[in-house]
This record gives C-alpha cells, structure tokens and sequence, in this order.
C-alpha cells in the first residue's frame, strides 16, 4: 500500500504528464490556427494551453510543497487557486467552441458565462468546471449524431472521462485525509487525456509532411 | 440556423474555383456565385482579398475577369481539409 505522500507524488507526476498531453493538442490546434487562421481552432488552442497550464502548475506547486504542513502557506494557497482558475478557464474556452459553432454568432448561450461569476474558491471553480465539460460532452455526443466519426465518440468518451475525475476530485474535498479518492480521480483523468489524445495523434504524426 | 463562418466562406470559394475549373484558365464570377452561394457585392470583396492574399490568380481579358485557384491556394485547401477534419473530431466547424 502506497504511502500518502507517494500517492500525492503519483498524482503530481500524473498531473504533469496530463499537462503534456495537453499542450499536444494545444500546439495541433495552434497550427490549425495558423495555416488557416480559424477561431475555431484559437479557441481550442486557448483552452487547452489553459487548461495545461493549469496542470502543470498543479503538478509543480504539488511537487514542490509535498511535505508541507498544515497551515498551508498563503502563496501555495494562491497558486491553487491560480491553477484551478486556468483549468476552469480552459474547459470555459472549450465549452465556448461549442457555444459558438453549435448556437450561431447571435445565439451564444449565456448560462456558462453567468457562471463564472461565483468563481473564486477551488471548490466552486471545480463545480464550475465540471459545469463546462458536461456542456462540452452533450455537444460532442449531438456533434457524434450529426457527423458519425468514431473520432468525435472518443473525443466525448474522453471529456466523460475527465468530467468524472473533476466530480471524484470535487468529492474529494469533503473528505481530505482519503488521497485515494484524489489519486483515483487524477487516473482516470490522465486516461481521460488520452483517450482525447487518441484521435489527435493521427495529426501529430501528419505534422511533418505539411508543417 | 448555423451560419457559415468566414474560413467556410472562403473555403467554398476556393472549392468552387477548384472544382469548376474545367479548361485550367480559370472560371467567371457568376459561376462561383452561384456555387459558393454568395451575393455579387461580398463575393467582389472576396474575390479582392483572395487575390491580393495570392489564393487566387485573377486574369482579365476585356471586361471579363476569371479566377483560379494558385499553389497557395491548393496548399492552403489540403490545410482546410486537414484542420476541418481535426475540427470536426472534436465536434466542432472551422
């Protein structure tokens, strides 16, 4: 049985291979942006390396303070806060691709930015951020009946993936002596991002040909 | 009702100089009117961007200008198709 500081060790590793994974998309997207300049694909761009930022300053700021104590120092405090700021941004910025393809320039939802409102405590910023993904999943799954590209299933199977670790995470906070349930929800997260991944690859491997 | 953004727009144009081009010197306005499904004021306005960007070659012979799709203009097609299809894993349009 793993010890409680190599669970959180586990979970900040996990955190920033997840940040990798992440910024792949990001640097696929960005050049999608560049080559045909679509807002589309900066808003991908801008969500993902929000959301990789996110995790990688969770990721270090949990390397770095594993042994801390209670009470936690107000900067670290401020960091988490930071982090879990970009990450809500980031699943915002996703939620936001969808608003715009799938309601028309008129008709952007407004539910998710009023949102964003009560966003200052992590507790609020993780419901928030499950609030996005599940948004971004209902779109992906009506986008999977449209289009019929496995692709798009994994896509939504992945951000169902991601959206569960953020619930597992957000239960978490009721209970934090059981890093269990924290450790639980960054795996399942990280299978998340690769199961997002997945479908990206395939224009990973295609970037040397054109780019 | 989905509005086409101006990536699409633009794409479309492209598609219908690509597509319709059937002798290689290029095809006329009304033709890409009618294929891209443009209005004759904004197709203009199209048209002087996309010559000016170096998608389209533009040659005039009398009052007739025709259009054709240049080598940026293919590159810049198979880099639509590519991220049009990345777009659309995700769920979403260019």
């Amino acid at each position: 049985m793993a010890t409680d500081i190599s669970l959180l060790l586990i979970e900040d590793l996990l955190q920033i291979l997840g940040a990798f994974v992440v910024f792949s998309v990001a640097l696929v997207s960005y050049y999608g942006y560049k080559k045909v300049e679509s807002p589309t694909m900066l808003r991908l761009t801008i969500a993902f390396l929000l959301l990789g930022g996110g995790f990688m300053l969770s990721g270090i700021i949990g390397l770095t303070n594993l042994d801390l104590q209670s009470p936690i120092p107000l900067w670290v405090s401020a960091v988490v806060i930071g982090a879990s700021s970009l990450e809500a941004a980031g699943y915002f910025f996703l939620a936001f691709s969808y608003m715009m393809n799938v309601r028309g320039f008129g008709k952007a939802s407004t539910v998710p930015v009023f949102a964003l409102v009560a966003a200052v405590p992590v507790v609020a910023l993780k419901a928030i951020a499950i609030y996005f993904l599940l948004y971004g999943i209902i779109e992906t799954l009506i986008s999977y009946l449209k289009v019929k590209k496995i692709e798009t299933l994994t896509i939504a199977f992945g951000l169902v993936l991601i959206a569960s670790a953020e619930f597992i995470r957000w239960i978490s906070f009721l209970y934090p002596t059981e890093t269990t349930i924290l450790a639980a929800s960054l795996i399942i997260r990280v299978f998340g991002f690769i199961t997002l991944f997945v479908p990206v690859l395939r224009f990973v491997s295609l970037r040397g040909k054109y780019i | 009702m989905i509005y086409r953004t101006q990536v699409k727009i633009i794409a479309d144009v492209l598609y219908a100089t690509q597509e319709y081009d059937f002798d290689n010197r290029g095809i006329g306005v009304t033709t890409i009117i009618r294929k891209a499904n443009l209005s004759h004021p904004r197709l203009m306005k199209i048209l002087s961007d996309l010559v000016s960007s170096g998608l389209l070659e533009e040659t005039i012979k009398g009052k007739v200008s025709k259009y054709k799709l240049s080598m940026k203009g293919q590159h810049f097609l198979s880099e639509y198709n590519r991220f049009h299809d990345f777009a659309t894993t995700f769920g979403l349009r260019l």
